[in-house]
This record gives C-alpha cells, structure tokens and sequence, in this order.
C-alpha cells in the first residue's frame, strides 16, 4: 500500500517540478548603441582610425532574456564589430544580478560601421581607433540597460527553432565556388498569445557590404544587418525585437543576388535574408524549452604572439532542447563551422548553430587544410592548425549530448637511450605520438634553439625588416613581439603538400616541447630561409657527400649507400626509430630539433639522403624543405619507383638527392631542371665531379671518394665505413670526405634493412636495422 | 697658556688655608710668575712673528691659467651647500658626491687646517679642462690656523717634503700637497703646479689689478670663474671662453653665464646672430616643457639658421623648397606646402610648449603647441586657404579653413590629436598638433604676458609631469612586451627610480639671449616643495 502511495507522490512531485523547469519566461529589448560622432569607426585599418562623419541608420544592442525556471540566460547581440575585453568585463559588472554571470552571451554582428574606440592595446588601436573610455562606458551601459528591459519586459513564453538552406546570400570569399555555410538558423520566442517577442536569426557572412568609395565609408552603419532588422520588425507583429547572430563567417562574405550595388546592395541583401528568416520563422511551433548552458575559460594552445593575445578566452554553448548553439570567441572559417555542424548532428542535437564573434575575439581561425595559406584569414590564425581540434574537443566538452573529446597525447616520458655519442629515440604510434616523443624528449634543444635563432634574431634587429613601418619604429621600441608572428606566418606556405604525417608529427613535436606551432616550424624552415636570404654564408658550409655502389660492387649486399652530413653547427646528435601508425617504419639520423629527414632508411629499404648544391639554385619556399618531404617519402614509400614519384610531386630546387632502394638507386638534380642519374659502372656519387653546378671543393671531395671506391673491386660496409672517414689533408677542409663539419657518417645496407652510423670517426659504428612497424 | 694663568690667580689667603705644611717663600713665586710671563710674551712674540702676512695671495697664482674659480665663502657656506637638496634632485650619476662629501669635511685635509682656513675666497687655477690634474688652490687661513698648520707633525695624514727648500707637505702619500706662505695656503693634487707657484717670478704672477678682477664679487653667488677654452678642451670647439657665476641655496641653484663662441661657431651662427641683441619675450602657454624664442627673424630664416648650425639635411633651404612645391594647377597644395607658407613667415616672436600626450590616440601622440607673433596680412591668409577640390573626401589631407569657428585644420589620419589646428587670436597665431587643444586654448587662454626678464630663449621644463608622461607611453610598449631592454619587472623598477628622481624637481628653466658678441645665459634648477 504504502509503495504505490510514494510511487504517485513522486510522479506528481516530477510533473510538477518538470512543469515547473518548462514554464519559460522570455522578455526581449533593443537600446540604440550609435555613437557620437568622431568616434572611430572598428573593422577596416585602411580607415587609420578615423572618426564616424555621419551615421548613416543606427547601430544597437539587443537582448533576449529566457529563463526555463532552473536557468536563465542572457543573450545579447550588438551591431559592434568585434566583442572584445574590455567591452565584455564592464558589461558583466553593470548587469542586472538576475542571472549567473556565466550566463550573459554577448556576440557582435561584425558590422564593420561601428563603434570602435574600446580596446585600450596600442597595438589593436591602429583598426580599432583611439580609445575612448567614455564610448566603452556609454556602449556597456546600454548593454546592461538592455538586459534590464528584457528582463523587465518578461513574460510566459514560449519558443522554437528551425533552419532553412540558402544559395544565394552568401559564398566563400577566398576560393570562388569554395565551401560556405547554406544554412540560416531561426530562434523563435513567442509571448503566450503567440506574438513573436524575438527572432533570431544565424548566417554566416561578413557585414562589410556598405559601400566605402565615397562619404558614406565613415558612416555608422549595422550593414546588412540593418535592414534585415527593419524588414523582420515590419512583418512581425509589434514589439518584436530582430535579432542576428553572425555564424562561422571567417571566409564568407554576402553574395549579390540581385545584382545590385552601393546601398541598394546592402538593402537587398538584408531583405532577402529576411525573407527567408520571416518564412522559417512562421513555420515554427513554440512550446516549452530546457535550457542549458554550457560555459568554460579554457587555456588556449600556444601562440607566437603570447605578448598581444590572451592565454585563455569564454567559451559558452547555449542549449534549448535539441538546439546546441556554439558560441565561437573570434571569426572561425566555414570549414570549422560546417565540422562543429557534423559533430553535433552526430552527437544527436537536431540543430547546431555555430556563432562567431562572442564573448571575446581572439581573431580568425582557420582549419588546419588552410593554415598553409597565406590568405588573410589563415595571417590572422594565431594559435597553431590544431586550434580546430581544440573548439571541438572544448566545445564537446560543455555539450549534454555525446561523449567529450579526448585531449591528444603523447608519451609523457620517452625514454632516452645514449650509445655512440647520439641519443637514440624509440618511438611509436601515430605520428602525432611520435612527434610528441621527440618534443618531450629533447624540449630542452628546440626550445633553446628557438631563442638562439629566432628569438635573438629578432631581438637584435637582424630578422627585423628594413622598410616599411618595421624601419620607422623608434629605436626603442623592441619589435620582436610583432616580428615573430609574422615570422611564422610567412613560414607557412613551406607547409603546402606537407603529408598529414609529418605535419601531425610537426604538431606533436610543438605539444611535447610546449612551444607554439609556428614556433617549431620556424626552426624547420630556418636553414631554408637561411640559405635564400643574408644568412647565406652561415649555410654555405652545408655540404655533404653521398655515394651508392650497386650490383657486383656491392658484392653480397647487392647495393650500398654511403653518406657523411656535413653541418656548419654542433648538434646534439640522435637516432630516431620511428613506427608510425600506418605508415613505413623508419630510421632517421639528424639532430634533436630537426623533424625533416637528411639521411633515413624505412623498413622497405627506401634509403634517403639529401645534399644542398649551391649551383642547382636557392632552396624553394613553394614547398616544405627537403628534409620534410624526405621525412614523408620514408614514412610512405615502398619501393625506389614510389619514392621517386613523391620527390617529383613537390616544386624542389637547390639540393641533390639520393634515393635507394633494394631495387637500386638514383642521384635527383633539383635545379631549375630535374636530372635523375643512374649508376655508371656500379657507382652513383651525390655530385658527379665535372658537373658545372659543382663547387671546386665538391669536385675535390667527389674526385677522391670516386677513386677510392673506384680502386676497390668489392666494397663491403666497412670499406664504405672507411672511404667515409677519409681525410685528406692536402685537400682544402671542404674538399675532405671527411672534415670538420661531418656531424655523422652513415653506410645503409637497404637490402638487410641496416644501417653503420658513426658520429666520430674513431669510434665504431653502431648498427641499426629497421624494424617493420604495423603499417609497413 | 690661559689655564696656567688662572691656576695662579687665586687669593693667597685660600691658598695658605688649604695647604698644610711648610709654605713656599714668596721670592720663588714670584719668579716662576716673572719666568712665565717672559715665557708668555716670547712665545706671543713668536707666535705673532712667525704668523704675519708675509705674501699677497695674487704673487702666488699663476697668470694665463685657462681658468679661474673663486668661491667666496665656502667654508662658511660650506655645510649649507653640502646639505642643499638640489644634489638629490641631480641624476644619481650626476651627483657631484665626492664634492659634496668634501664639503662635508671628508677632503683629506687636516679637520684642524681646514676649520682654520680664513673665511673669505678661495681661489682655484689650473689649465687642464678634462681632469683638473693641475688645479691650484689658495686661500688665506687665520693666525692661529698658520700657528696650528706648524704642528703638522703630529699629524699621521700629512709628511714632510722638503722640495729644495721650498717645504711642501704631502697629504696622504700623494694624494695632494700643500704649502704655507705667511698665512696662504696652497693646495694641489699636482706636485709640479704647487712648486711652480712657489717658485713665480713677480712678472708671472697676477698683478694687483688682474687679481681685483678676479675677486670682485658679482652678487650673492658662492662659486664664479672664468675658463678660456682651447681647441682641444671640452666644449673648446663651440667656446671661446665661459665666465659664470653659481649660487646654490637650500631648494635652488642657479648660474649665470657669458660665453664666447668660437670663430667657427659664430660663422656658423652668424645668420642667427646677426645683429641680434636681447629681446622682450612673451610667455608660452602652459605646458609641462615650453619655450619662447624671439631671434628678430621670421621662423624660416630661424630654421634654416639652426639647419646651418646644426647641418641637419631636414632643415636645409633645399628641404624647404621641397616643401613649399606649389600646388598643380587647380589643385590644392599639400600639407607640407600650407604648413611651410603658413609657418615660414611667422615671427619674430615664437612660443612652443609640451602639453603632454593623448595617451588614447592610436598611438601615444605628443601635444604641442605653437604660438607666434604674426601681422594681420598672414591671418587674413589664413582665411584665403582654397578650398579643397570638389572630389576630396572629408578626411583626405587638405588644409580646410572652418569659418564658424575660425579654425584652419588639416585633417590626418586617427583622431583628433592627429589633426593638426590652428587659429588667429589677435596679433598672434596658435598651432595645435591636436585639435581638441587647440579647441580648449580657443576658449580658455589667457593673453601673451611678457616675461621678466629679455633674452633670445626661453626654456623651462618641469621633470615630474614630463617624466609621468613619457613613463605612461612606455608602460603601453611594455604591455606587449615591446619596449626594448625592458620586461615588466624591470620597467616597474626603472620607472620607480625615474619618477622619485624627477619628483625632486620642481622645474629647470633657461633663459638666454645673445649681446655684444657674447651669450649670456641663466639656468636655473628649483627643487619641489618638501611634503
């Protein structure tokens, strides 16, 4: 008896309580924001900061109040080119205390007519304007004044959602037919007689369409945004507030559907998007809502401009029943919005909306497919390719639906081993994985390297540039801050055709060592920089010898290959054994920084060596250095045909490089023309002495190791051994064999999988067989 | 002596009480007192003899020394200087504190000779400029510091050097000698320059009137002198010779100065002191640095005048011309051409002034003010500006004459601390870098009052609110790391260090002009109030 009784007691205790969590109260509001006049108008640097002449429709703050009678939530959309800081901290102090502080979602609709003047960083000043503390103020008051009239306005309410597909109001502004965002999200709130108190509406394109060729381009002005809200408010019914959230608009821009131009533009643009909100609108059905919100402040990845950007930033995500609503702290590409989209659907919401420019701006965000580009999207990406990755992990983090990502790992202790003057590295997994091993194992030299060869660099004025603004900054401004940033941005077009491989094992190496993305690559690419630019003699000395002797030569290892790097600096030296997930096990031997591949062998006996030949012209920059896309071709070819095709697919110039296999090998000249040679007589030397793209110290070098391996009728890998260790000393330093720049000497026995490699020529080779990993 | 005088002055009769015993006769008595008297007056006779005033001060300075200082009373003055808080308002590497320290009694010398010293002019002479190895000093003591200075024996810091007969004493193993003639004392570090003093023939020597010169007070100033500069002193290339006068007082030092340049200086000069004497000049307005300037010439004739001296290509004639490129036919002149024809005529009276930073402009912008005398042909010009062609946007940087208000501004780039304004405000002209400025001085400033005193310039800067300023503007550089040699640590500690220097400053000021081939100069240091 008593059992049922409870049973019933409870039940009506949840409906009530559920009843009681479904009665939504919503309340909407709109304060106009526009400024005074000469206040600077934010978005565009070409404007240097010049103050508004006119205002050309008013600019404004809007804000939905919903409160599902367990939380209550806050959302706010300005006509406001970014939401930054201190706009952000000063709002949250003056809101009314009727909500968590967490639950106040600002979001800017990227107007680039609006008020600047409110970020205090000289830096950003120079789009953003002079700072005006008392527009900062002014605007902040109104937000707050905002949220009181919604809250104040609240009443029963009810809401719903839908989205409709687009074609013709937006597209990609880098790549012509390239992704864009067809989706347009409808937030619908009614009052309980079913009057719209709000519409919101989320599309993702760049409120830059007012026309800046004439007096009108220091006018304030919400865009487009501006007449979609004008022709929302005329068809609902009175008292509707209009409302829009810009999306992942990083590469999208309005499109011209009717043809038209100046204002007329602008006004179409808006109408027609109003259009479309006002037809899903009137199909959706409100009812009652669960809300949640999500709200995080996350520490971001690393970043080069750790002295200009933030270290952490606001994360929100705001649910209502099965719409996940993603609130992005800066202007993320499509690609990324589309990526949240698919996740979400997955993860079983039934509509996602991606909303950019909330709570905080920390720039653009391109995916990791776009990081190489130099496009202005991918030039103010500031927190590494693998910033894509860390919103869907955050984000999947402050979702009710679906499991949360996993931060990506790596080894936190790789084990060391040191034999023959090098250290030896294991590592295995995904390339990532692998990566982090080496980061988190010699941390120590790629961080120091980085300061010595950049970072001081720059400090001293030599990586500085000497024209432009960067010549006319004062003496005392040290402009190493602004330096490095752009430093790595221009080293990222070397990523283009980069394999997945090494560029997670790229990302891996920068998590293990806890440096920045662009900070590793910088030091990738240094040498390749160097050797093309003022730094050219510190380089000149990279030269190197290279041999392979085949068939009856090579007695019974049917083919031999033989190498000496020569390094201009001491480099702490390493092994690495690297069995990536799904690739070419592989051993490499460099340095502890150096990611990329002068000399390596994989499992297949694919056999690489590389030698920079000044004749053959300046390294490319359209490309990854060499090193990197011999790091691939071990990671990837099986056989001396596969390796061959991989090297052509990449516009290299400048070096000599020899590939071998069991099957036999071959010497590619990398000038302004390939020449790929092939064994004479058995022998293959890197440079063939009488060639014209060869210095005289190289036709030395080359002479003797030619005669050496020409007296002998077999050579086994301790005569190559030894021919590599010549030295003589009536011959210039360069022209020795072996010289005081060979930092390791290496006899590859592709055949057996095997490799001799010394670091001092008095010592005894250490012995290295390449072990199949589970992806050869 | 005195104490034994008293010892036996008492009555007898207390004497004959007190003692027990046989009484000395009263023959021996009194012969001890006649003994003693005698010994007295020998030794008064001595004492008066061996401390005359034997030799004149100027037959012991050298004649044709480069230079000459003579602090008047600086035994007197000495503690009162030593304590003067204008030493802390130096920077910590200017600060003379061995000199104050000296003063302060820590010279090496005898505490006896130097509280003995006569108080009156001390005189210093020497010929090297770069170290003052040779320097000379002599000066007077009184009668009993003459008697004490013979006692030097018992001094542990001062030796005996006999010198041929010439009876130097050598203070501190080198450090310095010294020797007593009558009751002159002469000091050197250099041994050489006191024996030559020593050894003057009367011809090599100041003759009277030379040395009336040189000890003629001026005013109330402790410390005056005369340098005469050669080519390869300090400053010798600009100079000719320098006399001034320092006056250092509790919260104050100021000196006065007259100088010959050098030939080459005043042919370099010679197109801004030409016919040039001491003018009335008016006072800027207010700032945390200004200047006033009269030269007699309008500003371009000043400018190229200083390109000439200094030979700065930015203001050579051929710059300028650059600058005043008319405008192409039915265009509107640039910027640099209306600021050239707008500025090249004004004059002679000029007036600049530092009014702080707009810390908030895109970039911390310096504000400054111009004012300058003008005739009312050049304000009519002002009005005159064409306007700017027809398909000029607002912001494009054509000079714009604003007749509602008066104003002629050149719109830039940025806000309005960017935007260079000026306005007639009677006989005279005001220029802004920044509108707002020019806006308030529209409203708020007060009539051009002439200062106290004539000169050619005028300069005052007042360290604390510069110092604020400049530290404010750098703390931005260090907010993105951007500041060269400094992090924020170490900026927080430096900044520290230079706002509590330039808080020990009320103001520096200068006031110069140019008169009878010579500059004369006033500068002036004044300490902030003690809170």
């Amino acid at each position: 008896m008593r059992a049922p009784a409870r049973a019933i007691a409870a039940a009506a205790l949840l409906l009530l309580s559920a009843g009681a969590a479904q009665a939504l109260e919503a309340g909407a509001a709109k304060v106009e924001i526009t400024p005074p006049l000469g206040t600077p108008l934010n978005g565009y640097f070409d404007r240097l900061g010049r103050g508004a002449l006119s205002v050309h429709d008013p600019v404004w703050v809007r804000c939905v109040y919903l409160h599902d009678g367990e939380t209550g939530v806050f959302l706010l959309t300005a006509d406001l080119c970014i939401i930054n800081r201190e706009l952000r901290d000063r709002v949250i102090e003056l809101a009314p205390d009727v909500v968590p502080k967490e639950n106040i979602i600002l979001t800017a609709t990227h107007t680039h007519s609006a008020q600047g003047g409110m970020v205090k960083s000289m830096l950003f000043r120079s789009v953003s304007g002079r700072f005006m503390p008392e527009v900062l103020e002014l605007t902040a008051q109104r937000f707050a004044e905002a949220m009181q009239l919604a809250y104040d306005a609240r009443k029963r309410g009810a809401i719903g959602y839908g989205v409709a597909n687009q074609e013709v109001l937006s597209r990609n502004r880098r790549v012509p037919g390239g992704p864009y965002d067809s989706q347009i999200g409808v937030v619908r709130v009614d009052d309980s007689d079913g009057n719209a108190i709000a519409i919101l509406a989320n599309f993702a394109a760049h409120p830059t369409s007012v026309p800046l060729d004439g007096p009108d381009a220091l006018a304030v002005s919400a865009d487009y945004c501006g007449f979609y809200y004008n022709a929302i408010e005329e068809m609902a019914s009175p008292g509707c507030v209009a409302m829009f959230m810009n999306g992942a608009e990083g590469n999208q821009t309005c499109a011209n559907p009717e043809d038209l131009s100046g204002w007329a533009r602008v006004e179409s643009i808006g109408r027609l998007l109003a259009v479309r909100v006002k037809e899903v609108a009137n199909s959706i059905t409100c009812g009652d809502a669960t809300l949640h919100v999500g709200y995080a402040t996350p520490e971001l990845p690393l970043t080069l401009s750790s002295s200009i950007l933030p270290s952490s930033t606001v994360l929100h995500t705001l649910e209502i029943n099965d719409l996940l609503m993603t609130f992005v702290p800066g202007e993320p590409c499509v690609e990324i919005g589309l990526e949240l989209r698919r996740r979400a659907l997955a993860a079983g919401y039934g509509i996602q909306m991606t909303v950019g420019l909330s709570d905080d701006h920390l720039m653009y965000f391109v995916p990791r497919s776009l990081y190489h580009t130099l496009a202005y999207e991918s030039g103010m990406t500031f927190y590494g390719p693998g910033i894509e990755d860390w919103f869907y992990r955050e984000f999947s983090r402050l979702s009710t639906k679906g499991a949360p990502e996993a931060e990506r790992q790596g080894p936190e202790n790789p084990t060391v081993e040191h034999s023959g003057g090098a250290a030896r590295l294991v590592a295995q997994g995904s390339p990532y994985a692998i990566g982090y091993a080496r980061g988190a194992a010699f941390k120590e030299t790629l961080r120091g390297r980085f300061e010595e060869r950049i970072v001081a660099r720059c400090r001293d004025g030599e990586l500085i540039p000497e024209s432009g603004l960067w010549k006319a900054a004062p003496s005392f401004m040290d402009l190493t801050p602004l330096a490095l940033p752009r430093l790595g941005i221009g080293a990222r077009p070397l990523l283009t055709g980069l394999a997945p491989g090494p560029f997670a094992e790229l990302e891996g190496v920068a998590d293990g060592a806890g440096m920045p993305f662009d900070a590793v690559w910088l030091l990738q690419c240094e040498p390749v920089f160097a050797a093309r630019g003022s730094l050219e003699e510190r380089y000149r000395s990279a030269f190197c010898t290279m041999f392979a002797v085949v068939g009856e030569k090579a007695g019974a290892e049917d083919i031999l290959v033989g190498r000496n790097l020569d390094w201009p600096d001491e480099e702490p030296p390493v092994i690495l054994e690297a069995r990536p997930d799904g690739g070419h096990s592989f051993v490499q031997v460099g340095f502890e920084w150096n990611v990329g591949a002068f000399t390596g062998m994989n499992d297949a006996g694919v056999t690489v060596c590389v030698e920079r030949v000044l004749g053959l012209g300046d390294p490319s920059i359209e490309c990854p250095p060499v090193e990197m896309i011999l790091r691939t071709i071990l990671e990837q070819a099986g056989t001396l045909e596969d390796a061959l095709t991989l090297l052509a697919s990449y516009p290299l110039r400048g070096y000599s490089v020899l590939l071998a296999s069991p099957e036999g090998a071959r010497v590619v000249e990398l000038g302004r023309e390939r020449t790929i040679r092939e064994p004479q007589d058995d022998l293959l030397l890197g440079v063939v002495p009488e060639s014209a793209h060869a210095d005289d110290e190289a036709r030395t070098r080359y002479a003797r190791i030619g005669a050496l391996l020409a007296e002998e009728r077999i050579v086994a890998a301790d005569e190559a051994t030894a021919f590599l260790r010549d030295s003589d000393l009536s011959a210039p330093e360069k022209g020795r064999v072996y010289n005081n720049h060979t930092r390791h000497s290496v006899v590859f026995e592709p055949t057996a999988r095997a490799l001799h490699v010394t670091f001092d020529a008095a010592a005894e080779p250490i012995r290295v067989t390449v072990k199949a990993g589970a992806g050869s | 002596m005195s104490d034994a005088l008293r010892t036996y002055a008492g009555p007898k009769k207390k004497f004959s009480r007190r003692r027990a015993g046989p009484v000395r006769p009263a023959g021996l008595g009194r012969a001890l007192r006649n003994a003693a008297l005698v010994m007295l007056l020998v030794l008064v006779a001595y004492v008066w003899w061996t401390t005359r005033d034997t030799h004149a001060v100027n037959a012991l300075i050298p004649q044709g020394q480069q230079y000459a200082l003579v602090a008047s009373d600086i035994l007197q003055d000495r503690g009162a200087i030593a304590e003067s808080r204008v030493w802390n308002a130096l920077p910590e590497q200017f600060r003379p504190t061995g000199l104050t320290a000296a003063l302060g009694n820590e010279l090496g010398l005898p505490e006896w000779v130097l509280n003995n010293l006569v108080p009156g002019a001390a005189y210093a002479v020497g010929n090297d400029l770069k170290s003052f190895s040779d320097v000379l000093l002599v000066t007077k003591m009184s009668r009993i510091g003459t008697l004490l200075e013979r006692l030097h024996v018992f001094s542990g810091d001062v030796a005996a050097d006999p010198a041929g007969g010439l009876e130097l004493r050598d203070i501190a193993g080198g450090k310095a000698y010294y020797a007593v003639r009558g009751r002159v004392l002469l000091i050197s570090p250099s041994r050489e320059a006191l024996v030559r003093a020593l050894t003057l023939r009367p011809e090599d020597a100041l003759d009277g009137e030379q040395f009336a010169a040189l000890a003629e007070q001026g005013g109330a100033e402790q410390l005056r002198g005369r340098v005469n500069f050669g080519p390869d002193d300090p400053l010798g290339d600009v100079l000719e010779n320098l006399r001034f006068a320092l006056r250092i007082e509790p919260d104050r030092v100021q000196v006065d100065c007259r100088a010959g340049l050098s030939t080459e200086w005043r042919a370099r000069c010679e197109p801004l002191l030409r016919n040039l004497s001491p003018r009335a000049l008016k006072a800027p307005v207010d700032g945390m640095a200004v200047a006033a300037m009269d030269f007699g010439m309008p500003v371009k004739e000043f400018w190229l005048g200083i390109g000439n001296v200094t030979e700065w290509p930015l203001m050579s004639e051929e710059q300028w011309s650059a600058w005043e490129q008319p405008a192409a036919a039915g265009g509107s002149p640039s910027v640099a051409a209306v600021l050239t024809s707008l500025l090249g005529p004004l004059g002679p009276g000029v007036r600049l002034t530092w009014r702080g930073v707009d810390q908030n402009e895109i970039f911390p912008m310096p504000e400054l003010v111009l004012t300058a005398d003008v005739t009312p042909e050049r304000l009519a010009a002002l009005e005159s500006i064409p306007p700017p062609p027809p398909e000029a946007m607002p912001w494009d940087p054509y000079p714009r004459y604003d007749a509602e208000n008066g104003f002629l501004h050149v719109p830039m780039m940025a806000g309005p601390s960017l935007e260079p304004t000026a306005f007639a405000d009677g006989s005279v002209l005001m220029l802004s870098t920044s509108r707002i400025v020019a806006e308030a001085l529209s409203t708020e400033r007060e009539a051009d009052m002439p200062l106290d005193e004539k000169g050619n310039l005028f300069v005052r800067v007042y360290p604390e609110p510069c110092v604020e300023t400049l530290v404010e503007a750098a703390r931005q550089l260090v907010e993105i790391d951007a500041l060269r040699g400094h992090d924020a640590a170490s900026f927080a500690d430096a900044s520290s260090r230079w706002l509590e220097q330039a808080s020990a400053v009320r103001a520096v000021s200068l006031l110069a002009g140019y008169e009878r081939e010579e500059v004369q100069a006033r500068l002036s240091l004044e300490c902030a109030p003690v809170q």
